[in-house]
């Protein structure tokens, strides 16, 4: 067309031609547009007919599930690190269906007005609902709950783990199937048949056996309220999980009573009544599938899958395969240490005396065994996890703050009892364990080396020690948290304190313990010592499969640099020292290297309230604890001996050769005689006066695993600037090789070979160049 | 002297560069009038084959630290052979086949991002499947056990850098090959161009220490397609070379001044278009799935400091001294090497709006990213390949290449050296042989600029303006070879 009209052009005089040209430009654009919506047309027509056809064909092929075919929970399963010994199972299933009619109309009346007050006018589907509920789960965030029962009723039916689009569609698919083809009441019973109401129970007949252990037909008006109630979150409304859960039931109880006073399905006066009130909830008796310390692990186990974003409907019906961090040989290890080694008689029957017993990888942060004090069926408190006034075994991590900030092992602080903070002999001050000249504790000395402090646990030494670092007590909290000892949350209370430390706070006796520590955790920070500094997360979970075999977690092990290798190599070797000359000589008896810290914690009342042992060797960190009644009642003048170097230490060396019997000796890296620049003056080591007859023996000349690295220090030439820190190569850090021939104890330590010991002369220039030689490591770290 | 010979449709290089005529001497001269051709080795066959034995010398180049799986602290320098590859697929969490914008809290405990633009993490991801394919699908669940250089040290996961290595060596190769015919593709008349490419000494000891090579096939795709007035293309193919390296970008700087001076402003707009479109397009898989894992690519740069290479390592070293240390504040850099930049682009913009006559993609290019590198923070070895395509077509002479790539082959050796510890004086204090490599490099680089920028000033002096058909005067340098070869077949 545009052709003929182009083509007429040239024989046309010049004006209409020029009028030609002007009336084609907007032809063109109208053409344009037209082409455009044209094919705009042509494409949604086409996106439209695929949709329709697509949505057509999905509505014929998704099928209503029957729930009692398909519908069945699946019992999750809980084995040993080896992956095929079971620890137990959660919640097998536990449902009976009963038909509508054997529901009270107050049961069907309460669920209605608590979880879809217009249940029986909606349409059911709430398509905006889902859209949300689509584009949040899909982000990630935590599961939107649907808001219909009918909705919730299609999301049972679809139990999976998987959270996304394509089973948010079939989801809105089936919900409008539903709404179809089912009455009402057809959906509200297989609702009541199917949903979870905690404690295991799925449907209305388990769960009224599981709350009130009666049938469903036989249930009060409060009693299906409180049903009602529960099962909008079981978790957070079981009056079975503490106060807490009581009072938030109680709302939603009263809101749920009130919902059927105005829906008239109750007087208004009779739901007021039932409101005042809670039903009875009778004692039910835990399953004996938990007893012994099998309850507690698979309580560990839940709270910690629960950490990682499983809910209890996954937990109890989703037939996880859960692969734990225990191994069979250290659950029983730490169980028969513990009943080995306890006082004998009555009154120290495992209701009074609880022994708490954890033992950790290093390296790892795996839980490999625990005993948590008593059978779960006689008490759910797991002492292993409650932990308890830590005491002297907080003192290395004092330590290692110390070293840390240029403190040597031989500086020296002030041994004598009692110690005042403000050196005026006033105020508050802190005493040793003895009496001493004054009836105040034993002096040991104004000069006694940090090492002798540790060896023998001198409490006035660790008092001098904290005020002589600017922020001590913020360095030692620091310095513990970064080897793995939780901070205190102060909103959080309880028997679970695998995340919290009460009491951890930066006062100026934070090195003597005061804080109440999990076993579990001070076990897991004496392994990242025992790691060379390096701190894992302690952790119960290896790892979750689903029935199908997908993986739906996998712990995977990484550690942080808490200390230097040079500061946790002298943190052990103080811990070996109290092995082999201090309080912990008891230890001893493992006949492997061993290092630990004894420890005992007073009360308010200034009695002794728990005993430890902490302690390691290079394969496991294992922490001893023993504490009577509810934690903190007196253990002195009751238990035979009360110190951590007794039962304690006793228990950790019976423990520990059960769980390392069959397994190599390993041996500590050397020592490496840190003496960096101290913040503080006066606390030079002691130096005799000159013995000329000992010969100056050569020092450091036996340390061949110090030498820093070289290639990995170098910057990176590229623009990628890193290298991996420690070349893969590097020998393993043991000095002496067993096959050579090894002392059998501890490599005892080498006179710590000073050049002060045999010069008198300050010993300032040897000091710069180790302050040097630490600098660099910390370089190297990065 | 430099017109086409006898029915041949290229300028061929024995008559016309001077290096090779010298060279030619030795094998009977240049090429006379009455030459035929070759039946099968046609330029482009003879120029990959070069290409091929530069890559495998390359690959050759590396074996003493391919046989110790780069473990040796030292021979990785002493014999040169260092690269970024092997550790990055350990350190970088590739031997764990983890995506590299994964934002699970447990990998990015064990591993940290990749510092590299989305393409090159992409490339590495894949060629890490491949390498665990060809390697028998290792079972991973042992790795997460342990730490993370523990399980670099395994001897499997050794098997499985040095296959890493290969595969991506091979993959360069093909990258490689591909730039080669690119680039001889940019002016048909002069293929033998891209010769300066395939022998280049820097492509061979360049070429394997990171994943640089990825980047330049793009700019050497945009070369070729804007040379056939496929601005789309070009756009696209410099949004992906974007995605991958960053410095692609500022070929689009080239694209603006050449169509500012013919006034095409619509190949512009569609060139822009296709760069922002697949840039985005390249970077959404990584924003989607770990925004704080991709932003860490951009943080990382303008965080670091004065790096290798980079002149400001010179003047911060040379202003250290030991009471009082000196390190130049990261953002101080920032501001003063983009002020540099800035005006660097401003003088490239003045010099290719003035010039008489329109200057090629490849010589604005090359100034502009010289600019760039001049002033960067960290100037390693391997960027020396950025420059590579762009140099060879804007200069294509031997003996100005040489020179310039004289000064990076120096600095080659010099920064392992000096990494190794060998130019660290006896006396203690800082290498001033490392210094001179530096200064030496960028003095090598400003002579290329030099030329290049002499060639805008006077086009007659530029070998490829010379051997342009000469009805075509006015023409715009190489931007419509096509149309004017259609046009020389036609006549």
């Amino acid at each position: 067309m545009s052709g003929k009209r182009r083509a007429a052009g040239p024989a046309q005089s010049s004006a209409p031609a020029k009028k030609g040209a002007a009336t084609k430009r907007p032809r063109t654009r109208k053409q344009r547009v037209w082409r455009v919506a044209k094919w705009f047309l042509i494409v949604g027509l086409v996106c439209s007919l695929v949709a329709v056809g697509g949505f057509i064909y999905a509505y014929q092929t998704t099928d209503i599930p029957d729930p009692n075919e398909d519908f069945e929970t699946q019992t999750s399963f809980v084995y040993y690190s080896d992956g095929q010994t079971e620890v137990g199972s959660y919640a097998t299933q536990n449902r009976q269906s009963i038909p509508l009619d054997q529901m009270p109309q107050n049961l069907q009346d309460a669920v209605v007005a608590a979880e879809n007050r217009s249940f029986w006018s909606d349409n059911g589907i709430d398509p905006k609902g889902i859209l949300r509920a689509a584009f949040s789960n899909a982000k990630g965030n935590a599961t939107q709950g649907a808001s219909t029962i009918t909705q919730q009723y299609v999301k049972i039916l679809y139990l999976t783990q998987e959270r996304s689009y394509q089973r948010k569609l079939k989801e809105a698919i089936l919900s409008l199937k539903l709404q179809r083809e089912m009455s009402k009441e057809q959906i509200l019973e297989g609702y009541l048949n199917t949903i979870y109401f905690g404690r295991g129970a799925y449907g209305v007949q388990a769960a009224s056996e599981a709350y009130f252990a009666k049938d469903a037909k036989d249930l009060s008006l409060r009693e299906c309220a409180v049903l009602a109630s529960v099962l909008n979150n079981p978790s957070s409304f079981d009056p079975a999980n503490g106060k807490a859960s009581k009072e938030s039931l109680k709302e939603r109880y009263r809101y749920v009573l009130g919902g059927m006073a105005d829906a008239d399905d109750v007087s208004a006066e009779k739901a007021e009544k039932a409101a005042r009130r809670l039903p009875k909830f009778p004692k039910i008796q835990a399953e004996s599938r938990y007893g012994g310390q099998k309850g507690h692990m698979l309580s560990m186990v839940r709270s910690e899958l629960k950490d990682l974003g499983f809910d209890d409907e996954q937990i109890d019906g989703g037939g996880l395969r859960v692969t734990t961090t225990f191994t069979k040989k250290a659950m029983d290890a730490a169980a028969a240490g513990a009943r080995e080694q306890r006082p004998e008689g009555p009154e120290f029957s495992e209701k009074n005396l609880h022994v708490a017993v954890a033992s950790v990888e290093p390296g790892t942060g795996a839980v490999r065994g625990f005993y948590g004090g008593q059978d779960y069926l006689q008490s759910q408190i797991n002492w292993a996890v409650t932990g308890g006034m830590v005491g002297s075994t907080f003192k290395p991590f004092a330590v290692a703050a110390a070293l840390k900030e240029g403190f040597s092992l031989k500086d020296t602080f002030d041994g004598n009892s009692p110690f005042y903070y403000n050196e005026q002999g006033t105020g508050a001050r802190v005493r040793n364990e003895g009496y001493g000249s004054d009836g105040l504790g034993t002096d040991y000395g104004s000069r006694v080396s940090l090492l002798r402090g540790t060896e023998d646990s001198i409490n006035t030494v660790f008092a001098d020690l904290t005020v002589s670092m600017p922020d001590g007590p913020e360095k030692i909290m620091q310095t513990a948290e970064d080897l793995g000892i939780p901070n205190w949350n102060k909103n959080q209370a309880g028997y679970d304190n695998l995340d919290n430390s009460p009491g951890l706070e930066p006062v100026s006796g934070i090195a003597l313990g005061s804080a109440t520590i999990a076993p579990i955790n001070m076990a897991n920070a004496y392994g990242t010592i025992a790691n060379g500094g390096r701190a894992a997360k302690a952790h119960v979970v290896q790892k979750v499969v689903s029935k199908s075999g997908e993986v739906l977690y996998q712990f995977k092990q990484s550690t942080k640099r808490a200390v230097d290798e040079d500061v946790a190599a002298d943190t052990s070797y103080a811990m070996q020292q109290v092995v082999s000359v201090g309080t912990g000589t008891a230890a001893r008896a493992l006949g492997r290297p061993a290092a630990g810290k004894t420890g005992t914690a007073t009360n308010s009342d200034d009695d002794v309230a728990s005993a430890w042992f902490v302690g390691y060797t290079p394969q496991l960190a294992t922490a001893v604890m023993y504490v009577r009644g509810k934690g903190q009642e007196q253990l002195d003048g009751w238990l035979p001996e009360y110190f951590g170097g007794s039962y304690p230490a006793r228990t950790w060396t019976d423990v520990m050769g059960r769980a390392l019997e069959g397994t190599e000796v390993e041996y500590f890296p050397e020592p490496a005689y840190l003496d960096g620049d101290a913040p503080d003056d006066g606390h030079e080591p002691y130096t005799p006066p000159p013995k000329p007859t000992k010969k100056p023996k050569p020092s450091k000349s036996d340390k061949p695993t110090k030498k820093p690295d070289k290639p990995t220090e170098t910057p990176d030439p590229t623009d990628t600037p890193t290298i991996p820190d420690t070349p893969p190569t590097m020998p393993p850090p043991t000095t002496c090789d067993p096959a050579v021939g090894c002392p059998p104890e501890q490599p005892v330590p080498p006179t710590p070979t000073d050049p002060a010991a045999t010069v008198a002369v300050p010993p300032t220039p040897p000091a710069a160049r180790q302050v040097a030689h630490r600098t660099e490591h910390r370089v190297r770290r990065g | 002297m430099a017109a086409p010979v006898g029915d041949r449709a290229w300028v061929d290089p024995t008559t016309d560069d001077a290096v090779v005529t010298t060279l030619s001497e030795g094998v009977g001269g240049p090429i006379g009038t009455r030459a035929g051709r070759h039946p099968w080795w046609t330029p482009v066959r003879v120029l990959l084959a070069l290409t091929a034995l530069c890559l495998a010398l390359g690959m050759f180049q590396k074996a003493g630290c391919y046989d110790n799986t780069w473990q040796d602290g030292q021979s990785r320098y002493s014999q040169m052979c260092y690269s970024d590859l092997p550790y990055l697929y350990t350190g970088r969490g590739f031997a764990e086949l983890n995506w590299p914008y994964s934002d699970d809290h447990q990998v990015r405990d064990r591993f940290e991002v990749m510092e590299y633009p989305v393409g090159i993490s992409y490339w590495a991801w894949g060629t890490a499947w491949v390498t665990h394919w060809i390697t028998g699908s290792p079972d991973l669940e042992p790795r997460y056990a342990a730490d993370t250089a523990t399980v670099a040290g395994w001897p499997e996961v050794h098997r499985e850098i040095r296959a890493f290595v290969i595969v991506n060596a091979i993959g360069f190769a093909v990258l490689a090959l591909l730039c080669t015919w690119l680039l001889a593709g940019v002016n048909p008349r002069r293929p033998w161009d891209a010769v300066a490419f395939a022998l280049s000494p820097a492509l061979l000891l360049t070429g394997l220490v990171n994943w640089d090579l990825v980047a330049v096939v793009f700019v050497a795709g945009a070369l070729w397609a804007w040379a056939r007035d496929r601005a789309l293309l070009t756009g696209v193919l410099i949004g992906l070379g974007t995605a991958t390296k960053l410095y692609p970008l500022f070929l689009l700087g080239g694209v603006l001044v050449i169509c500012l001076r013919e006034r095409r402003y619509r190949p512009f707009g569609l060139t822009l278009a296709g760069a922002v479109g697949a840039w985005i397009a390249a970077n959404l898989p990584a924003l989607l799935t770990g925004p704080a894992e991709w932003k860490v690519f951009w943080t990382f740069n303008s965080d670091r400091g004065a790096d290798l290479g980079s002149v400001w390592l010179v003047v911060q070293q040379a202003m250290d001294t030991v009471p009082d240390p000196f390190s130049f504040d990261p953002h101080t850099i920032n501001l003063a090497s983009w002020i540099f930049f800035g005006a660097w682009c401003v003088g490239v913009a003045a010099l290719g709006l003035t010039s008489p006559s329109t200057p090629r993609l490849a010589q604005l290019g090359f100034l502009i990213v010289a600019g760039f590198l001049l002033v960067n923070k960290v100037y390693s070895p391997q960027y020396v390949l950025w420059l590579l395509p762009l140099a060879v077509l804007a200069r294509p002479r031997w003996r100005d290449l040489l020179i310039w790539q004289a000064g990076e082959v120096l600095y080659f050796a010099a920064v392992w050296w000096y990494l190794g510890g060998y130019l660290a004086p006896a006396a203690g204090g800082d290498s001033g042989f490392y210094w001179a490599a530096i200064l030496l490099r960028t003095a090598a680089e400003l002579y290329l600029v030099a030329m290049v920028a002499r060639d805008l000033w006077q086009p007659r002096r530029d070998p490829v303006w010379r051997t342009r058909i000469p009805r075509f005067t006015g023409d715009s340098g190489t931007s419509r070879p096509m149309q004017r070869l259609r046009s020389d077949s036609s006549a």
